[in-house]
Formats: structure tokens, sequence, C-alpha cells
């Protein structure tokens, strides 16, 4: 799309299960199995990541720079020092607004055709 | 538990070695959350899928980069 970085551009479509686990790193670091969590109690559990689908798209995201692993610790009572915690980067967070801006603009020329509800 | 780690097995071992450790703890904390019998069963009958069916991606992926 016009104006947008080549860059980010070249990531879009994102896969869905990357976009849930950028948006549940959007407000805070999080491990795994708490971006599970997250991606579950927004999605009103309709959206239940695997833990074969989170890491292997926690692997391809951390090659494309959307997130990293970060060695920052939690608060030490919320702290599992297991587990592994990650971070989105600027990038990540460029890289979910352009495929926010990409969907609303789907659901504008949907409305247009009144394929979904609201005014065009 | 051992099944599962059993079927990890399926992923190739630097992938493994990444990532099974957190993979396993999940499936574990799953299993201790679930609300009975059935949820458990779901659990059993979902691991299965997701571990084959992102097994074949990652090994493709790494397929991908080797010959890229």
């Amino acid at each position: 799309m016009a104006g947008e970085d080549p860059e980010v551009e070249a990531l879009l479509p994102l896969p869905e299960a990357t976009f849930h686990i950028l948006l549940a790193l959007a407000d805070s670091d999080r491990h795994g199995y708490a971006i599970i969590q997250d991606v579950a109690l927004r999605s009103r559990g309709e959206i239940l990541l695997g833990a074969g689908t989170l890491y292997r798209s926690i692997q391809r995201m951390q090659e494309q720079g959307l997130i990293i692993e970060t060695r920052e610790r939690p608060a030490p009572e919320l702290d599992d020092e297991r587990r592994r915690y990650y971070r989105i980067t600027d990038f990540g967070d460029a890289v979910a607004r352009a495929e926010c801006r990409r969907l609303a603009r789907l659901v504008r020329l949907a409305r247009a055709r009144g394929f979904a509800p609201g005014t065009a | 538990m051992i099944l599962y780690r059993l079927l990890l097995h399926l992923y190739p071992r630097s992938f493994r070695t990444e990532y099974g450790g957190e993979m396993c703890r999940i499936f574990s904390e799953r299993r201790r959350r679930s609300s009975g019998p059935l949820d458990i069963l779901v659990l059993w009958l979902e691991a299965p899928f997701d571990v084959v069916s992102n097994a074949l991606r990652v090994h493709y992926d790494l397929l991908r980069q080797d010959v890229s």
C-alpha cells in the first residue's frame, strides 16, 4: 500500500497468530504461556494458540525482528525465572499498526458493499 | 508428559533445544488447569496435531534456509 515502509509492507498480510502475538506484547513483556492466555482472553476463548504454533511463530518473529527475548524480569512476585519473556520491537509495533490499517481498509471495503454491519 | 516429550522429537533438534522446555511447561500448565477428563482428552487430541503440523513447517523453514 502507498505510504508504507517497504520493509513493513513486505511482511503484510501477517499470519493471524503473528498478529495476535504482537497484540499480546503491545502493552507488556510476556512469556509464552501468558501470550496464550492473553490471546484467549481477548478473543473470548475463540483463539487458543497451541504451543507448537506459538513457538514456531516466535522463532520466525525473532528472525524478522518483530520481537526480542528480554532478560528483564517482571516484579519478583510475578516472575518465574524458568520462563523466557518476549518484547515487541519498534519494528514489530510498526508492522502491527500497518496490519491494523490494512484490516481497517478491508472492513471499510466490506461495509461499502453491505457485507459488514456499520455505515460505509 | 513423557509422551509429549516424545512427540517433540518430531521437531528439529535445534528447535527442540531452543523451545522444547517452554513447550513442555505450557503443556504441563494446561494439563494442570484442565477442569476434568474431557478437557484432558481434548488437550491430548489437539497436541499431536499441533506438534505434527508445526514440526513439518519448521523442517520446511529450515530446508528453505539451507537451499537459499
